[in-house]
């Protein structure tokens, strides 16, 4: 989980940037999709900014969600015209590639659902969920993203969660 | 804190909603790489650099510090001894008679010879003939000699003929 980025230099090392790329860059995606339109400029700057980062941080993952968090928020707020154009875009792109294949048949959820259940959820919730389900952070990570106790995140969360499947089932129902 | 769910039918429906696979974000890979690969090559670059001038600044310091030392632990120069002939001539002490001052006080009067001292022994300047010029203190030395205890006193004739 927290995967430690040090360069005998300082900075960060190349080979941790490309796992972090191949782990992460996805879920910061879908993270930074709820604030804002242009999920992927968000993505590709944080981790411009970390590649540039003289030290590397000490928990990269946490770092990451907290820069695409703050972009994503910043970027939100600005420009609204363009953001709704953008807005138009990034919805019709799906939020899940696909339907999960490797999970058994009675616990396949669709995509489109989940991703309409996922929408129905506050904004603070929400960002825990997709933190802790797709980013894999701890809850103690989560509590200082936004800024809580680590108790008060996993409160949180698994408010959201019994939300999450009411949603589901009432709309398979 | 646990970070598992305790409840299995909770465990289950995260398991289903982890198993959905977020979107890829299309991010521009190789330029994130070549950030990194620019940064990692200017941090070496800066770190050899700085390690370039940390060798002739220590090599200064230590010089500076060693000069320092020497200054203080070497011994300050000795005077020079410079032996050399001098030749000086040989009347250059000066003679009795250009060293002797007249006596301007009036000497006391010694061993109560006064009573024979005739006129030409006066120890009044005026009363010295201009030839005698000699030393008061030589001719009174052995005078006081006689006035030691148990000499018996001369007149002033005995003295002369000694």
């Amino acid at each position: 989980m927290n995967e430690k980025a040090h360069n005998t230099n300082g900075a960060v090392d190349l080979g941790l940037l490309a796992h972090l790329l191949d782990r992460h860059a996805a879920a910061l995606g879908l993270f930074a999709r709820q604030w804002c339109s242009s999920p992927d400029d968000v993505v590709q700057e944080a981790f411009l900014k970390l590649a540039e980062q003289d030290h590397s941080p000490v928990d990269p993952v946490a770092w990451l969600y907290r820069v695409v968090r703050n972009r994503a928020i910043s970027r939100g707020r600005s420009d609204s015209r363009r953001r709704r154009h953008e807005q138009e875009a990034a919805t019709r792109r799906p939020l899940w590639e696909n339907d999960a294949t490797d999970s058994p048949a009675s616990e396949r959820i669709d995509a489109q659902a989940a991703a309409k259940a996922l929408e129905t959820l506050l904004p603070e919730d929400r960002e825990i969920v997709v933190a802790r389900l797709w980013g894999g952070l701890t809850f103690q990570q989560i509590g200082q993203l936004i800024g809580a106790s680590d108790s008060a995140a996993h409160r949180r969360y698994t408010k959201a969660i019994h939300s999450l499947k009411a949603t589901l089932r009432e709309n398979s129902e | 804190m646990s970070e598992e769910t305790r409840n299995p039918e909770l465990h289950a429906f995260e398991t289903a909603l982890t198993s959905l696979r977020p979107t890829p974000t299309p991010v521009d890979r190789d330029r994130i790489m070549y950030a990194a690969g620019r940064k990692a090559g200017r941090t070496i670059d800066s770190h050899r650099r700085r390690g370039s001038r940390l060798w002739p600044l220590a090599t200064i310091a230590t010089g500076i510090l060693a000069f320092a030392c020497g200054m203080t632990i070497s011994p300050s120069p000795q005077p020079q001894i410079v032996q050399r002939t001098v030749y000086i001539e040989k009347n250059i002490w000066p003679t009795i008679e250009e060293v002797s001052e007249p006596i301007k006080e009036k000497l006391p009067n010694p061993f109560g010879l006064a009573q024979y001292t005739s006129r030409s022994w006066a120890f009044d300047e005026q009363d010295q003939p201009e030839r005698v010029r000699l030393p008061q203190r030589e001719i009174m030395q052995p005078l006081e000699l006689l006035n030691r205890p148990g000499i018996r006193a001369h007149s002033i004739r005995d003295l002369e003929e000694m």
